[in-house]
């Protein structure tokens, strides 16, 4: 619709290909986990095009150290229910596919 | 018009830029070079031109500019002012890429009505002024070609005006096959700048690795 | 309720001069006034004449106007010339300017071009507004309006606008349609497809053979005579069917007529390819008739959505003449009810757009260019998912928070600052485009409140559905008119104050929503889908919704709860989700679809109606359960339609894939299908512009693809190709419970599966590259026997569906 600046996932792909020297160079399997980051991050497109950050490569980072965190406190509450499953409550789960988690049910 | 220093300087566009460094995006060429930045700064009309505009090329000089300090108009005639391109740019070359990026003043012109009001209306600097892709608006077919004509042939008045006191520097590029009339236009620009440059495409990159025997 | 005319509506006053009461059916230009055409309630037209002098105005030095009026008085031009004064809508006072009145309304285009070229550095105004919509403007009427007109020897002394084009419920006079296409396939005839021609008027049907061009002519005449139709509705007519019928009318010598106005040759616009956003567009060409309309239903932009009954309501709003209508889009509606207003208030319409964007530093920009918030939704399938819209955001934007090009960043008052950018916008008057936008998002709000009150059998709901959609693509795309470089009041710094609320009116809807508990799955420039352990029926929306418009100012609205619905990831890459890629089904049945091939242009009728029969099967299933209960039914069908396919049941039609030129056919360099469609046709002598669209069946061998338009009757086609299709459509409605292409082959092609009958789904956590490993046991000393066995049946799978595959 006419506008100005690329759009926040030209960009985001832009960093990602500017990071190609960096994959290459890693064994496979830290590619993968460098891919998952990568793909994490483009979970905040919407957020990131709205903080008009200058530099979205430092919002892309964050962008992943949220969704990274967010699989911590996921493993954390999954180890807690099953060391004392009595007192666990269920939260609700993000739906998803291998990668995240299966997808979310309600009874 | 004299055409003293008609140039035809094959640069690289910033896609691809060295033998060692395919994929990367480095300084392109034209902003990395400082003869080439001290010669833009002169007072004249220079134009940057291809089978596609410049505007990389004219962005990574303007940033180069407003990062030492220097402010500078963009008149931006193709809807192309790459503002992450300018901030990580600006990253790179100085610590204070704010700074930088309130350095240049812009404006865009989505008709060629708007580019022509833009450059009759600005005032004469010393500071530099960058036209992005003046011809795009001037290509658009809903205006009939003797009526850009009429009108590039005052804006280009307009723009030696301009740069008879500050650099005028501008990018455009050739018209695409729906266009091919508007050839003209580019004519007449060419004509009228002081100096102009041309871009083309790199030669196929061979390979990393040269033969072992 | 907005009047057109300020006038209070009253029956014309008695006079001596007879009047006619009928509907205003066209208006164009024609010796020293305008020739129009109304239709009476017993479907009699009446043609007049009406005395009509437009007007363009002129701003400039003194001198420069006084030489102007010199040269147009020395060629004894048939102009009125005086000064008058008009107002600027950006300096938003009245600026003295020279008024130039064309006595023969035909000469405008012509006498204008000839000014401008006098002297192209003055500025002009009112210049290019088309003929009919400066009739109706300055006679205070509108097409399809109901009128009382006093004439006198086939002169209008007087027109009065009866009813308003505001009105929900209105009465149209009779119209007698005649119908005129080619037998056969609808194929386009430019491209090779011949037949008889079919004409139906009043019920009967007339065929016409090819081959007998003479008795065709004559006899299309005889009709045209017999029947004098109102309307003519032809299948390519624009194209190739009036373009042939002239030819064959001067060649016989026999005249044809088309034209109810025989002192009329037929407009004639040429096609032409234009670039628009990135994109070529090609618009076709166009034969336009006087005293009767010409509708295409080919090169129509009807919307599908809205038919003629939407493109009447667009020229009632507009003023624009319904030929027009049908065939431009929305935006020209929008922009012609633009001018309308400025019209109203005195304002001049600039011809040629200068006002550039104020100076901005590069900082403002990456502040100020974004566009509405695209969020990247949670991936999978959900139950009991709320979609909450904003009505008609973007016009209710600019009404409410009044943003038009001459308000924002205006200096008169001190304004209200747009939220992230700060500019501000003059509150103390309304600006054009709100005023325009005003009055038809009541209209919009006023049909859809009697859509739902009528009963189902009710004739008026269908047509109040088509006005409906009508008002909702002019209010969509008003917005885009804002700061499109044609518009002729856009600014860009209004559009970008729009996305600004756009954003903001979201977030505070985002932050509402989640204060009260809810979860925000999804979030697209003005819908939310959201959900919340317990929430799943109507009521316990009411109270968000009355908050959100509490505190936003605007309407929202529940657009259903979703029994289960379904976000897609990215074609590309299966860990990243797409923000338009979702299906689901709401409580009541229906379904709403987004993104995926069933909604796509290119898709093939074949593998569209695949994927929405699988998902009417889905949508009975209750909740996520429901959805996993309903696989094996869906894949059943699926199965059955694959087998349509492999045995080449499926008609060619139903085939076809539909892709647009992106360039001209010699341009193409690699040899994609469209590609050798492209050439195939050009060596058959069609010619192709860039922007048309071109069907074609994949077929076997090297050939790879053949065009619609050179395929006889039933050919082989490409199984493989197409089951590809097949398989990738059905992949993006089972993606979101695990099932992957490799899986959808084992149960559609190996007719078999895994973990039990077909279309039973993995368990959670299967690795389909891997299927088996579900059913493994781990090794250990326990087990070891298991083990074996378990080792050997999986042999013995492997080997049985070794065989089957051979």
């Amino acid at each position: 619709m006419g506008r100005t600046l690329p759009s926040i996932t030209q960009t985001f792909l832009q960093e990602q290909q500017s990071l190609a020297r960096f994959r290459r160079a890693l064994r496979l399997d830290d590619q993968r986990a460098l891919d998952d980051l990568l793909a994490a991050s483009r979970h905040h497109l919407a957020e990131a095009a709205y903080a008009s950050h200058l530099l979205p490569f430092e919002i892309m980072l964050l962008a992943m150290l949220v969704e990274e965190h967010k699989q911590v406190m996921r493993l954390r509450d999954e180890l807690e229910t099953l060391r004392s499953p009595s007192t666990s409550s269920p939260r609700p789960a993000s739906g998803g596919q291998a990668g995240h988690s299966q997808e979310h049910s309600r009874p | 018009m004299d055409k003293a220093q008609t140039q035809l300087v094959p640069v690289a566009t910033v896609r691809t830029t060295s033998l060692i460094d395919p994929q990367a995006e480095s300084l392109p060429y034209p902003a990395a070079d400082p003869a080439l930045l001290e010669v833009l700064l002169q007072p004249r009309l220079a134009l940057f031109w291809g089978a596609h505009t410049p505007t990389r090329t004219l962005l990574a000089a303007a940033t180069t500019l407003a990062s030492r300090g220097q402010g500078l108009r963009i008149f931006d005639g193709g809807n192309r002012f790459d503002g992450y391109f300018v901030a990580r740019l600006a990253r790179r070359l100085s610590t204070d890429p704010q700074t930088t990026l309130k350095h240049i003043r812009l404006s865009r012109a989505f008709t060629c009505f708007q580019m022509a009001e833009l450059i009759e209306n600005t005032p004469t600097d010393l500071q530099p002024l960058f036209v992005l892709d003046l011809l795009a608006t001037f290509y658009d077919e809903s205006v009939p070609l003797r009526d850009t004509e009429r009108l590039l042939i005052t804006t280009i008045a307009h723009l030696k005006r301009l740069a008879a006191t500050g650099p005028v520097i501008i990018g455009a590029r050739e018209p695409q096959s729906l266009v091919k009339d508007r050839w003209i236009l580019l004519d007449r620009l060419q004509t009228a700048a002081d100096a102009t440059w041309l871009l083309r495409a790199p030669e196929e990159i061979g390979p990393l690795q040269p033969n072992l025997f | 309720m907005t009047e057109l005319s300020g006038r209070p509506l009253a029956i014309a006053s008695p006079s001596n001069k007879p009047t006619l009461y009928g509907w205003l059916f066209d208006a164009y230009p024609s010796g020293t006034g305008m020739a129009v055409w109304l239709i009476d309630a017993d479907g009699q037209a009446h043609m007049f004449h009406d005395d009509f002098t437009p007007v363009f105005y002129v701003r400039g030095p003194r001198q420069d106007l006084h030489d102007l009026c010199q040269m147009l008085r020395a060629r004894r031009a048939p102009v009125e010339l005086d000064r008058t004064e008009r107002i600027d809508l950006f300096l938003d006072r009245p600026i003295e300017v020279l008024r130039v009145g064309v006595r023969s309304p035909g000469l405008l285009p012509h006498l204008f071009r000839l000014v401008a070229d006098f002297n192209p550095y003055l500025t002009y105004y009112d210049a290019d507004i088309p003929l009919p919509q400066r009739y109706v403007l300055t006679r205070q009427v509108f097409p399809l309006a109901h009128c009382a007109v006093e004439h006198e020897a086939g002169q209008i002394r007087h027109i009065q606008a009866l009813d308003t084009p505001w009105e929900v419920d209105y009465r149209l006079p009779p119209l007698r349609v005649m119908a005129m296409r080619l037998g056969g396939e609808l194929r386009n005839p430019a491209r090779g497809h011949r037949g008889d021609l079919l004409v139906q008027i009043e019920g009967e049907e007339y065929p016409f053979k090819r081959e007998h061009g003479r008795e065709l002519v004559l006899g299309i005449r005889h009709l045209l005579e017999r029947h004098d139709p109102d309307v003519l509705v032809t299948a390519y007519g624009d194209s190739y069917l009036l373009p042939r019928l002239l030819e064959l009318s001067r060649h016989y010598g026999i005249s044809l007529p088309l034209n109810r106005d025989p002192d009329q040759a037929i407009a004639h616009k040429p096609a032409r390819s234009y670039f628009s956003y990135g994109r070529v567009v090609f618009s076709d060409e166009q034969h336009l008739l006087f005293g009767r309309w010409h509708v295409d239903r080919q090169n129509a932009f009807l919307g599908d959505d809205y038919g003629l009954d939407g493109a009447l309501e667009i020229a009632r709003l507009s003023g624009l003449p319904v030929q027009t209508v049908a065939r431009v889009s929305t935006g020209t509606g929008i922009s012609a009810m633009q001018v309308s207003t400025a019209w109203r208030r005195g304002v001049l319409v600039p011809w040629q757009k200068r006002q550039p964007e104020s100076l901005k530093t590069g900082l403002d920009l990456l502040a100020a260019d974004k566009g509405g918030l695209v969020y990247a939704p949670l991936m999978g399938l959900h139950e009991h998912v709320a979609e909450l819209d904003f009505t008609a955001m973007y016009p209710s934007i600019m009404v409410h928070f009044n943003l038009s090009p001459e308000t924002v960043g205006a200096k008169c008052c001190e304004g209200v600052p747009v939220p992230e950018l700060g500019t501000p916008v003059c509150n103390h008057r309304q600006g054009l485009v709100p005023e325009t936008l005003a009055p038809l998002l009541e209209k919009r709000n006023q049909y859809k409140a009697r859509i739902r009150e009528l009963p189902e059998d009710d004739p008026r709901k269908e047509i109040f559905r088509r006005r409906y959609s009508a008002h909702k693509w002019l209010l969509v795309t008003c917005f885009g008119y804002l700061g499109y470089k044609n518009a002729r009041f856009g600014r860009i710094e209004a559009h970008e104050a729009v996305t600004a609320y756009g954003r903001e009116v979201l977030l505070r809807a985002k932050e509402l929503v989640e204060a009260r508990g809810f979860r925000v799955l999804h979030l697209y420039v003005d819908g939310l889908w959201i959900d919340k352990p317990g929430a799943s029926q109507r009521p316990d929306y009411e109270a968000l919704l009355d908050e959100i418009r509490a505190q936003t100012g605007l309407q929202i609205g529940l657009e259903g709860v979703y029994r289960w619905l379904a976000f897609l990831p990215s074609r590309v890459e299966a860990r990243v989700p797409v923000a338009n890629r979702y299906f689901g089904t709401f409580e009541d049945g229906s379904t709403k679809v987004r993104g995926i091939e069933a909604r796509r242009h290119d898709t093939p009728n074949f593998v569209r109606e695949t994927q929405l029969g699988m998902l009417a099967i889905l949508a009975e299933g209750q909740g996520v359960a429901g959805f996993r209960a309903a696989v094996p039914a869906a894949i059943e069908y699926a199965a059955r339609q694959l087998h349509r396919l492999r045995s080449g049941q499926v008609p060619v039609r139903d085939l076809l894939v539909t892709h647009r030129l992106s360039r001209r056919p010699d341009e193409y360099v690699a040899r994609t299908a469209a590609a050798r469609v492209a050439h195939q046709l050009t060596q058959a002598d069609v010619s192709l512009s860039p922007g048309e669209k071109l069907r074609f069946l994949l077929v076997p061998g090297p050939e790879k693809a053949r065009a619609w338009e050179l395929i006889q009757g039933e050919i082989p086609y490409d199984h493989q190709a197409y089951l590809q299709l097949f398989i990738r459509a059905i992949e993006s409605l089972l993606a979101p419970v695990g099932v992957d292409q490799s899986t959808l082959e084992t149960w559609l092609l190996g007719q078999t599966s895994y973990w039990g009958p077909v279309g039973v789904l993995p368990p959670p956590g299967t690795d389909s590259r891997w299927p088996l490993l579900a059913n493994a046991r781990p090794v250990g000393a326990e087990h070891s026997l298991l083990a074996t066995s378990a080792f050997r049946e999986i042999q013995r799978e492997c080997f049985a569906l070794t065989r089957q595959a051979a």
